[in-house]
């Protein structure tokens, strides 16, 4: 309430500053490198490459302009270290990979640079644990939509890029909405 | 078309310093208050009549300024408990990273753990103990085995890496380095060179003589920490099972040793296990590879933080009954002040028939009344400032967990709407005041 307030008297002075300051170009810069892709199955909830498997992937609904965290379980069913280094999408000027601590009272995600996933291994990335980061998000996320994001994975030195549907779940929400289907 | 409010509006509130906004913030609260004055007094001089009124009636105008203050200082003493609390539990559970024990509830889990309320739980065996400390990520994993009590003080087992880590240097003597020796909390009733028989279980139950010949001598005490462990006594965790004939955990050969490496086959089980290690990412993969059927790892900060998400609920109740609290209050006192204006109402009809404007009237009154607010308001926060830290205090005494609460923003912007809030409310006083026939006061 007071936040919206006090943006509402900043407003006045932004009015002026957007006619003059000329709109930055927020295109992502996701270069297509020699990698392998993979893309959600027909149900949309499992995404899968070399035997890494993406399961669930979900966020919250979020305004244009804040932060985003998006959830998914991956389960390594290769014989080989995958290793998770952080994601891209569109719908956000950057993506990473965050471990929740505390610190002072309060919540706070922190970057990781990378997670190895050993072969055989199931990683979940899930509220107030490890999570992707969309930061500064580029629209609003509206509760029921689902976009797609990249999740960038390193195997054996090689790049490997898993698409995953993310679902958009409440604002409040604390796990996917099929959490605890089985996808085989 | 740019999108003013995300694309330019929400940067530039972004770009400010989180103090600059919670000052923002505060302006933003008074300024309904700082526009009524303006309007209410522009172009006029009522404050030298309002001085004199003050003076006139000081005693009931001090009452009115010290129900304000006590209301105010009050709420926002409590208030800022909450913030108090969460950090200082949060600082008590800074050095669990990682918990691994047997399923079940992680929060009765954290409970006993981390803040020493002992439950009875499952054991976890050697060769898991083995496996966790003998990770590769892991950088020492203590067995943590409470079940025991010295005169209210939980009697902990462990081993000496894990004293290290919760106090670092000790504040008094020497870590224990043979079976029978304790470290101390820098609040247990002992000193070091004290020795004691502990009891078996804690509480009224405790059985005291289940122990006996089993005596302890204290060697060292640690440094305050903050937390329920400055309660605690720690002694060797082979020392526990010993007192429980569990052996030590060691094959004869090394029977005296403190500490690990165990013998998984000797290992006769602890209700959970603190790991370290030296790397954030590496205490998500150890959550992640020992969350299995037969073991639960969790972070207690997690923990914490769902309990912390219910108390900042209770905050905001706690908040809008304070703020209601501090209206009734100034209600009352407006209703006082009501009967105050009688007490003056010759003078101010005296003003009425020598002509002064009705706007002047009005002026004086509301600024009466906004004076007892303000000044009740502004005293309220300097009580504050003592009463926080008195409730801070028996807080702490009650929990064990050291609670420095203060007040804080949040606290002040509280105030700030209160005053406004009210300082409308004043008008209402002022308008009663204009209602009162001209001629019949002036009789009176």
């Amino acid at each position: 309430m007071l936040k919206t307030l006090a943006l509402a008297f900043l407003f006045a002075a932004a009015v002026p500053l957007s006619l003059s300051v000329p709109d930055v170009a927020l295109a992502a810069s996701h270069e297509h490198e020699d990698h392998d892709h993979a893309h959600p199955d027909h149900s949309g909830h499992v995404s899968e490459a070399d035997g890494m498997r993406a399961v669930h992937a979900w966020t919250r609904a979020s305004h244009k302009g804040d932060n985003a965290l998006v959830f998914v379980t991956l389960q390594n069913r290769s014989h080989h270290l995958f290793t998770i280094k952080g994601g891209h999408s569109g719908k956000a000027k950057s993506v990473e990979l965050v471990g929740f601590m505390m610190k002072d009272g309060n919540d706070l995600y922190v970057p990781i640079a990378e997670m190895p996933i050993k072969a055989g291994q199931e990683m979940e990335l899930a509220p107030k644990s490890l999570a992707l980061r969309l930061n500064d998000l580029k629209d609003d996320l509206h509760k029921g939509e689902s976009f797609e994001m990249g999740l960038d994975f390193v195997k054996d030195g090689k790049a490997v890029d898993i698409h995953v549907n993310v679902e958009v779940g409440a604002s409040n929400a604390t796990r996917h909405s099929h959490a605890g289907h089985m996808h085989e | 078309m740019p999108d003013i409010y995300y694309d330019r509006l929400l940067p530039l509130w972004e770009a400010l310093s989180p103090d600059m906004q919670d000052g923002l913030l505060l302006l933003f609260s008074i300024l309904p208050c700082l526009m009524v004055g303006f309007i209410v007094t522009r172009g006029l001089k009522p404050f030298t009549l309002v001085k004199a009124m003050l003076w006139q009636f000081r005693w009931t105008n001090l009452v009115f300024v010290g129900l304000i203050a006590v209301s105010v200082a009050l709420g926002v003493g409590l208030i800022a408990q909450e913030r108090g609390l969460r950090r200082g539990t949060a600082k008590a559970a800074e050095k669990f990273d990682l918990i691994i024990a047997s399923p079940g509830s992680e929060i009765s889990n954290v409970m006993a753990t981390v803040y020493l309320q002992a439950s009875d739980m499952p054991l976890l065996d050697g060769k898991l103990y083995d496996e966790i400390a003998n990770h590769d990520q892991v950088a020492f994993a203590a067995p943590i085995a409470f079940g025991d009590s010295f005169a209210g003080h939980p009697v902990i087992g462990t081993t000496p890496e894990f004293m290290a880590h919760l106090s670092g240097d000790l504040g008094e003597g020497k870590a224990f380095a043979s079976h029978f020796e304790a470290v101390i909390g820098s609040n247990v009733d002992l000193d070091v060179g004290d020795r004691f028989t502990p009891a078996h279980g804690v509480g009224d139950s405790a059985d005291a003589g289940a122990h006996d010949g089993d005596v302890f001598k204290v060697v060292g005490r640690m440094r305050k920490t903050g937390s329920p462990w400055d309660k605690a006594i720690l002694v060797p965790v082979e020392a526990v099972w010993l007192v429980h004939g569990l052996g030590t955990g060691h094959r004869q050969a090394r029977s005296g040793q403190v500490g690990p490496p165990f013998d998984p086959e000797l290992f006769p089980g602890t209700p959970a296990i603190l790991v370290h290690a030296d790397q954030l990412w590496a205490n998500y993969a150890l959550k992640s590879e020992f969350s299995r059927p037969n073991s639960m790892a969790y972070f207690p900060g997690a923990v914490l933080s769902q309990l912390h998400g219910l108390l900042g609920d209770v905050r905001q109740v706690m908040s809008v009954m304070a703020v209601i609290t501090q209206v009734l209050v100034t209600a009352g006192v407006l209703t006082g002040l009501v009967i105050l204006t009688r007490l003056f109402s010759r003078r101010l009809a005296l003003l009425r028939a020598v002509g002064a404007p009705r706007r002047f009237l009005f002026a004086i009154v509301w600024s009466f009344a906004a004076t007892l607010i303000g000044s009740g308001a502004l005293l309220g926060i300097l009580l504050g400032f003592a009463t926080t830290s008195v409730i801070s205090g028996i807080v702490s005494e009650r929990t064990d967990i050291l609670v420095e609460a203060s007040l804080s923003w949040p606290e002040f912007h509280l105030v700030a709407l209160f005053v406004s809030f009210t300082i409308l409310l004043a008008m209402f006083p002022a308008f009663l005041a204009l209602r009162r026939p001209v001629v019949a006061d002036l009789r009176t």
